[in-house]
């Protein structure tokens, strides 16, 4: 709970109209030193100890004033009181009863501070913990983004290249909508595929991309999927196959094919 | 009634000046008193709680501070505590008690030290503010305050649901303090 929330909170602690948790939560949240909750706190109080103003004064008895700068000099327990009550010999029945109700009370007084402080360490390890999970999780979104850098850094570096051609591959019958652009370094021999417009398949299919020779030989290059109505693959072509006609996506079973199965969704034409 | 005075008070009320104790009793024994006879319904209890109250103020007055609010307010906040408690007290061992609306009282205890306009605007204030409260959460908020009801207590008194009374003293609570915060800003002393 933020402070924000207990200091909302802190009307209905004073009235001891929450539940349980709460209290102690707000409890705790007090104890560990809030000041701006505990300047809440302090106003509720005042506005409370307004109440008995709008009360008519009622003036003590002269005696009243009288018998308690009297007693100044002894101990609370030493005063005589005001009104006297009859005096009844409890003797061993009050000392008996003096022991079962003290030792619960003490004990109680003992557990409900235990208690006390048990809520105030959980609040404080809740906090922590809370803390770390943020923590946690803006260090992984930190990992996100150096990785997205990373991959938009190559794209650029791959476009701004004086060595790289750009070819178009299109959709043949069965998604005639599809486009692929394919950005191609001369000097590296690098191709980057960016698809569009082809449909997702079947969790049992994939998408695998060919290099095909002049010979005719199917190359597998790589397999990849649809995701956001987009797909990307990045193939490097192996030095000792020849030249590069063409370049083909076929569906494929899930995990690829050593040769194509599936029926040709895009092709076009690699060659220089 | 200067609150820096109520300050420097209790200050030599810990260094144990007798004297700043009796001026203190003075100043708000009254009003101590009215609100102890309205818990309890009888002077003669009332004016036993004021001896408790004083007696702690003299024996504890070093650990007052301002973190504690006003001296006024802890006054208060002690004096219902105990009057609260003695009612308990009296609950359980079923001695009779003297409604409040029968104790007569005096017009002359109705006077205020001359010099005491703060008090008066501030008597005024809280009329004011009470006036505004809705109906029932003056009720609930007058019977938690001054007849220690527990909320369960309330409710059947007032033949209202548990969530609804504590939802009533919640929101009275909130509106008491919103309503005195906006005669503070407007010149109104607290």
């Amino acid at each position: 709970m933020i402070c924000q929330e207990m200091q909302n909170l802190i009307p209905a602690y004073l009235a001891e109209a929450l539940e349980l948790k709460e209290t102690a939560a707000v409890r705790a949240h007090l104890a560990g030193g809030c000041p701006r909750c505990a300047a809440a706190l302090a106003e509720a109080e005042a506005s409370l100890a307004m109440l008995p103003l709008s009360l008519v004064p009622v003036k003590p008895a002269p005696h009243v004033r009288a018998r308690i700068l009297q007693n100044l000099g002894r101990s609370p327990r030493d005063m005589a009181p005001i009104k006297r009550t009859p005096v009844i010999r409890w003797g061993l029945a009050a000392a008996v009863i003096l022991l079962v109700v003290a030792m619960p009370a003490v004990m109680g007084v003992i557990t409900y501070q235990r208690y006390t402080e048990n809520q105030r360490i959980s609040a404080k390890l809740t906090a922590l913990e809370s803390r770390l999970a943020t923590l946690n999780a803006l260090g992984r979104t930190v990992e996100q983004l150096q990785q997205d850098k990373q991959a938009l850094t190559q794209r650029l570096l791959l476009l701004e290249s004086p060595a790289v051609s750009v070819i178009s591959l299109k959709g043949t019958e069965p998604q005639p909508k599809a486009l692929a652009r394919v950005f191609w370094d001369t000097e590296s021999g690098v191709y980057r595929f960016s698809v569009h417009g082809l449909a997702p398949l079947a969790e049992n299919k994939t998408y695998a991309l060919w290099f095909i020779t002049d010979k005719e030989e199917k190359i597998p290059v790589g397999t990849f999927n649809i995701r956001d109505g987009r797909g990307e693959i990045t193939a490097q072509v192996p030095a000792n196959i020849g030249r590069v006609a063409l370049a083909a996506i076929t569906d494929e079973p899930a995990g690829g094919s050593p040769q194509p199965t599936g029926t040709i969704q895009m092709v076009g034409k690699l060659a220089d | 009634m200067e609150t820096d005075d109520d300050f420097a008070l209790m200050s030599a009320i810990a260094s144990g000046d007798a004297s700043s104790l009796g001026r203190l009793y003075d100043r708000y024994s009254p009003m101590l008193n009215a609100l102890a006879v309205r818990v309890l319904g009888n002077k003669a209890d009332a004016e036993e709680v004021l001896q408790d109250v004083f007696s702690e103020v003299w024996f504890r007055a070093s650990r007052f501070g301002p973190e504690r609010g006003s001296p006024r307010t802890y006054l208060m906040m002690l004096t219902r505590s105990r009057a609260i408690d003695r009612l308990r007290s009296l609950r359980t061992s079923r001695l009779p008690q003297v409604p409040a609306a029968v104790i007569p009282s005096d017009p002359r205890d109705n006077q205020q030290p001359v010099g005491d306009a703060i008090l008066s605007e501030q008597k005024q204030s809280i009329a004011h503010a009470l006036g505004q409260l809705p109906a029932e959460q003056k009720q609930a908020l007058e019977h938690w305050y001054y007849e220690g009801l527990s909320h369960s207590q309330i409710a059947e008194k007032l033949n209202r649901p548990l969530g609804t009374v504590k939802s009533q003293l919640r929101q009275g609570l909130i509106r008491l303090r919103d309503l005195l915060r906006n005669l503070d800003s407007r010149g109104g002393v607290r």
